[in-house]
């Protein structure tokens, strides 16, 4: 009897150390931890080339193949692996990358590109015949299912010789070249690609850019290491970089504490502060192209009423709230969708005034107030506190809240069906994918283009008209115009109460240089580099 | 006993079934769809209608059902709707993760309960088990992801002893980097362990039969150990037993706050995210596990007491 005890016990211990230590025989042990970087003093003179940047970030890639890919952590390290025809950077306007230059013709129907000699990370040179299968695949709505909509215009490629690729468009489209710089249209190598398969291409793809996959983990991390064959001279500085998907944030923000991470995306609002005054490490705050609103279905009564619609604008905070909620990472939005290419300045934000909400009240249909559910995203504190402080102050004027705090999931389904009156999403979660306004004003000012003006059900002729105008040339005078025009317009009919513009917020080492944002949120990691 | 395991198997079978079945209608049933949370904003109508038929979304629902329960038979789980990618990697890469954070928490928590049960069994109601008493109490009040991030702070940024989170690389960083969650999962499990350990090593202390071995003359450690620890320990298997089966989807907060990439946290995931798929292949291997764990603690009667036969 006691020989059986024991053998149960020693199986125990057994299968424990087995189970224990099999993953370590199973994976490669390959790098170690980082150690603490300790701070230099002296300024080295330049760029140092060498080093791996341990980077955390909140959320993991689902996919690493540029068509398939909608999230920001899948898009974020796409940029990394491939190189698009134009890039985007901090420019207004996308730069020459794969495409050396260009010139359009035709009143902007016909695009010609003259190609660079680039080369893939296997060493392969990037030809027409790749830049040609990798566009046709953007501009079909059924393989680009995603983001259909950035490659509709497309009528046609063709590659006239080695170096030059032509795009035909059926309509001229005024954020085409925006679009191509977004991460869809990235250039694939065809002939791996069809070798490959999707899914294997997916996992573990061949790109120009800056980086290659050397592995990736999923749910725990993805290894990039330099591109030898990179077309920029001299570029990345960083031999390789290790993003580490950390999804608690007090977590991610200790990695940087303990020295174990050059880089952690997203601090906590409430963090801002503490980690900032911490020797060694600094946080960076940067204009990004994200916001945050509170948005209204319009269609549902008493909301059709734009008194009310105003009056809840007057009657909200921002001053306030920025301060407690935000820690002052953020600016006050004098527009609905993100500051984007053709923002206009001077259009003024609903300054917080009781008076003013109160006598646009009085005049509306609902003098004495009512009552609307607010949905509002469950777990995120700040989302929370935003939307118990707002209760407060729209029950002066007799709108009584209550709010709702349900899952993404629930949320979408419930806005989508068009019988919610009011929401809002955390600050990270809207953006542009693209540098210009068009792909948002489709969504939020053109009732007509699919998204019911994001259900806000907002469905304003003079609007629409001149998204249109706007999205229909690339005259920059005519583009500008028609997008500050949409934008007082919106203001003053306020289907939605604008917040904040968002700011990307990152906590980096003193080590690391040369880190910057950019506005569609993601980083050119080429340019970063560490001090010895 | 090898046909009382055949039978328990032949049982499990309608039991994993249903158990598929519900989770498949639950998360059906509740509001969200996971297209148009990939879509977001730009789900218009026409792209919701092409990616859920890319996704085969659009099929009724049975056939969809089925179409799992027969891939299921072939361990075969499809594509996730959010990753992309097959499933079955993705499970055994984390389920390995989940298990070695799950043995070694119960190797801590074993090494924390047993010793402290004897002793504050034997010296019960003196200061020592007043001590012991506090010690469990307090330990299990605290809730995990505090007790996580103390350690951490004590740990890792003071004493630099461990990582603050993540998974190491190598069989030393791999252990050093599970020591930490494993410890936080410890201090939660041990109290329960030695709770139930101490009651029953009470309870078997006052026994006839521990008095008769006294009575022969036996030693007090062989009484102890031989007789009264053993005759005590099904209480606690028992408990152990139905912890297992909750830690292994249940160690979510633990998996998030250290970075780990076990199943809990990808059924979180996945949840979030509608990743039917997903939702019902974790929902089968967490089926199976209680189902196997048991069927391990039922065998563990039998082999600590004589008088369970199979």
């Amino acid at each position: 009897m006691k020989k059986h005890l024991m053998s149960i016990l020693s199986v125990f211990i057994l299968l424990s150390l087995v189970f224990v230590a099999f993953p370590v025989w199973a994976g490669n042990g390959e790098e170690e931890a980082p150690l603490p970087a300790e701070e230099p003093i002296v300024e080295p003179e330049g760029p140092r080339r060498g080093g791996t940047i341990h980077f955390a970030r909140d959320s993991e890639p689902a996919t690493l193949n540029p068509i398939g890919a909608n999230d920001n952590a899948s898009i974020f390290a796409l940029v990394q692996i491939f190189d698009t025809l134009v890039e985007s950077t901090h420019a207004p306007d996308p730069q020459p990358a794969i495409a050396e230059s260009w010139k359009v013709s035709d009143g902007g129907l016909t695009w010609t590109f003259k190609l660079r000699k680039a080369r893939f990370s296997n060493g392969d040179p990037v030809t027409a015949e790749d830049v040609k299968f990798s566009i046709d695949r953007f501009a079909d709505p059924d393989v680009n299912s995603f983001y259909a909509g950035f490659g509709a215009m497309i009528e046609s490629t063709e590659i006239i010789d080695a170096s030059t690729f032509r795009i035909n468009l059926h309509t001229v489209n005024g954020a085409f070249l925006d679009y191509l710089s977004t991460f869809i249209p990235s250039i694939i190598p065809k002939k791996i690609y069809q070798e490959m398969g999707d899914e294997a291409f997916s996992e573990k793809p061949i790109g120009s850019g800056p980086f290659k996959v050397t592995e990736w983990t999923r749910g725990e991390k993805l290894i990039l290491d330099r591109n030898p064959y990179y077309w920029k001279e001299g570029l990345p500085y960083v031999d390789r970089i290790i993003f580490y998907y950390v999804p608690d944030s007090n977590t991610r923000m200790l990695r940087v504490e303990s020295g174990e991470a050059h880089i952690a995306t997203e601090v906590p609002y409430s963090e801002i502060d503490r980690l900032d005054a911490i020797r060694g490490i600094n946080v960076v705050i940067e204009d990004v192209m994200a916001w945050d609103a509170i948005w209204f279905n319009i269609r549902i009564p008493p909301l059709d009423d734009k008194n009310i619609r105003q009056a809840l604008n007057y009657a909200t905070p921002k001053e306030a709230m920025l301060k407690t909620l935000l820690h002052g990472a953020g600016d006050i939005a004098n527009h609905v969708i993100a500051k984007v290419k053709y923002w206009d300045p001077s259009v003024p934000a609903y300054p917080y005034d009781m008076d003013k909400a109160k006598a646009l009240m009085a005049k509306s249909k609902r003098p004495s107030g009512f009552s609307m559910p607010m949905l509002i995203v469950a777990g995120d504190p700040v989302e929370r506190q935003q939307a118990e402080i707002v209760q407060a102050e729209w029950a002066k004027l007799g709108v009584k809240i209550t709010i709702d705090a349900v899952d993404v999931g629930t949320i979408w389904d419930r806005w989508l069906s068009s019988e919610e009156m009011c929401f809002t999403l955390p600050g990270n979660a809207l953006s542009s994918d693209a540098l210009s306004d068009d792909n948002l004003a489709l969504v939020f000012f053109d009732f007509t283009a699919g998204a019911q003006s994001f259900w806000t059900g907002w469905n304003n002729p003079k609007a629409i008209e001149l998204v249109q105008k706007a999205g229909k040339t690339v005259d920059e005078d005519v583009r500008t115009e028609a997008f500050h025009e949409v934008q007082r317009l919106v203001m003053e009919e306020a289907p939605a109460v604008p917040l904040f513009f968002t700011k990307a917020r990152t906590a980096i080492q003193d080590s690391v240089k040369g880190f910057s944002t950019l506005p569609v949120k993601w980083w050119n990691l080429e340019d970063v580099w560490l001090e010895e | 006993m090898f046909a009382y395991i055949g039978r328990r198997i032949v049982q499990a079978i309608p039991v994993l079934i249903t158990v598929t079945l519900v989770a498949f209608a639950l998360i059906h049933l509740i509001p969200g769809d996971p297209v148009k949370i990939m879509l977001a904003s730009r789900a218009t109508p026409e792209a919701i209608a092409t990616v859920r038929h890319q996704l085969g979304l659009d099929r009724p629902l049975p056939i969809q059902y089925v179409r799992f329960l027969l891939g299921a038979l072939r361990m075969d789980f499809g594509n996730s709707l959010f990753l992309r990618a097959p499933i079955g990697p993705i499970l055994r890469q984390r389920a390995l993760v989940s298990l070695a954070l799950l043995c070694y928490s119960i190797l801590v928590s074993l090494v924390i309960a047993v010793p402290l049960a004897i002793l504050s069994a034997i010296r019960r109601n003196r200061p020592t088990d007043h001590i012991v008493r506090m010690f469990s109490t307090f330990a299990f009040a605290m809730p995990a992801f505090w007790t996580g991030l103390l350690l951490v702070l004590f740990f890792s940024l003071r004493l630099k002893l461990f990582p603050t989170s993540g998974l190491g690389s190598g069989p030393i960083n791999y252990i050093r980097s599970l020591t930490l969650p494993s410890i936080t999962i410890g201090f939660y499990l041990a109290p329960v362990l030695l709770r139930s350990l101490r009651a029953s090593v009470i309870e078997t202390l006052i026994a006839e039969f521990v008095e008769a071995a006294r009575a022969r003359g036996l030693s007090e450690r062989r009484v102890l150990f031989k007789h009264v620890l053993r005759n005590s320990l099904i209480a606690m298997i028992t408990v152990l037993g139905i912890n297992v089966g909750f830690l292994i989807s249940g160690a979510v907060v633990i998996e998030n706050i250290f970075a780990l990439p076990g199943l809990g946290s990808l059924l979180v995931s996945s949840i979030l995210a509608r990743d039917y798929p997903v939702i019902q292949a974790l929902t089968l291997v967490f089926g199976i596990t209680v189902i196997v764990v048991n069927l391990l603690v039922d065998l563990s009667y039998a082999a600590l007491d004589p008088r369970v036969r199979l």
